[in-house]
């Protein structure tokens, strides 16, 4: 399971606030954890709580994959803000969110995925306008 | 004895006079040539320790030697030691197998080994090269230097940190490395 992986993440730049707790990276932005890997222009990590690292990443887009694993299909997120929460297990995908799950896509304002339960949840934003959710379910007997 | 003869000799009576006189403005002007590099003071296991003006200690400077040389403004530190008040509660010392302490008392450039701790929090600063302003509290390197924080060490080449706001920002190459969070 990632999430008793460590961290490594690798960018051009970064600037540590020892009195915030948090560590802002510029340029480049990979993140890996486990099999999960996290793309961006800039990254955000705030370990002001010790309990929870929160994870906040930018992008045009920033990018959330995670290969195909056994049967468990691959996935493919991106969305111009991705929030990581290490405890809660849970991605959360804002503005111009899109996640494929095998052969299936969801698009929308705000996505929710749940990483160990293989969730999807989509909704609205309440910062944005309202705008339309999109899915696409392959027809039966392509692989989900 | 002609006219032009005559102008001829009182030429030649006022230059030796005039070379004369310069010769020895010459010699008095210019101060005795001092060999360079020559050893002028050395200090075993010594701390400098300088004081603001209420009285508090504000940096020290220690070494286990410090050799100052003739014609060279600097000293030059085998087992450095420096250290720095902040606030009561707040300061940072750094360490190095050698240091060089420059004219205006306020930058140390450390080299071999360097940590620095800042001691109001878990913060490690470790590279070979550092260079410290000991006023504007900022250490600074192009070296490859890493910083344990938190659980976490972020490592990249080149480095400016501004040790009484306690920021770091790594300029080139960041790698980090954050240990899984407690099951």
């Amino acid at each position: 399971q990632s999430a008793q992986d460590p961290i490594r993440i690798s960018a051009d730049e970064a600037t540590r606030s020892e009195l915030e707790g948090i560590t802002r990276y510029l340029g480049n932005v990979v993140l890996v954890q486990g099999t999960i890997t996290i793309t961006a222009s800039s990254l955000e990590i705030d370990q002001a709580n010790p309990e929870e690292i929160k994870i906040i990443a930018t992008g045009s887009p920033a990018t959330f994959v995670q290969p195909m694993v056994g049967a468990e299909p691959a996935i493919d997120a991106k969305a111009q803000t991705i929030r990581y929460e290490q405890v809660a297990r849970k991605v959360i995908l804002e503005q111009d969110a899109r996640i494929q799950r095998g052969e299936s896509i969801i698009r929308g304002p705000l996505i929710e995925y749940f990483i160990d339960e293989k969730r999807v949840q989509a909704g609205q934003d309440a910062n944005q306008p309202k705008s339309r959710v999109e899915v696409v379910i392959p027809p039966s007997g392509s692989t989900p | 004895m002609t006219r032009k003869r005559i102008q001829t000799i009182v030429l030649c009576v006022a230059a030796a006079i005039a070379w004369q006189f310069y010769d020895d403005i010459d010699m008095r002007d210019a101060p005795p040539e001092l060999p360079r590099d020559m050893l002028q003071t050395y200090l075993k296991n010594s701390e400098t320790v300088r004081f603001d003006t209420n009285g508090q200690a504000k940096d020290s400077v220690g070494a286990e030697e410090i050799r100052y040389f003739t014609g060279v403004a600097r000293g030059e530190l085998t087992n450095a030691s420096i250290s720095r008040t902040l606030t009561l509660s707040e300061s940072w010392s750094a360490s190095a197998m050698r240091g060089t302490v420059f004219e205006d008392n306020q930058t140390v450039e450390l080299q071999g080994q360097v940590v620095l701790n800042h001691d109001s929090n878990d913060i490690q600063l470790t590279t070979d090269r550092l260079r410290l302003d000991l006023v504007k509290d900022i250490a600074s390197t192009d070296a490859i230097v890493t910083l344990a924080h938190h659980g976490a060490t972020t490592q990249s080449e080149g480095l400016t940190a501004d040790l009484k706001q306690q920021s770091f920002h790594f300029t080139h190459k960041v790698t980090s490395v954050y240990a899984p969070l407690e099951p």
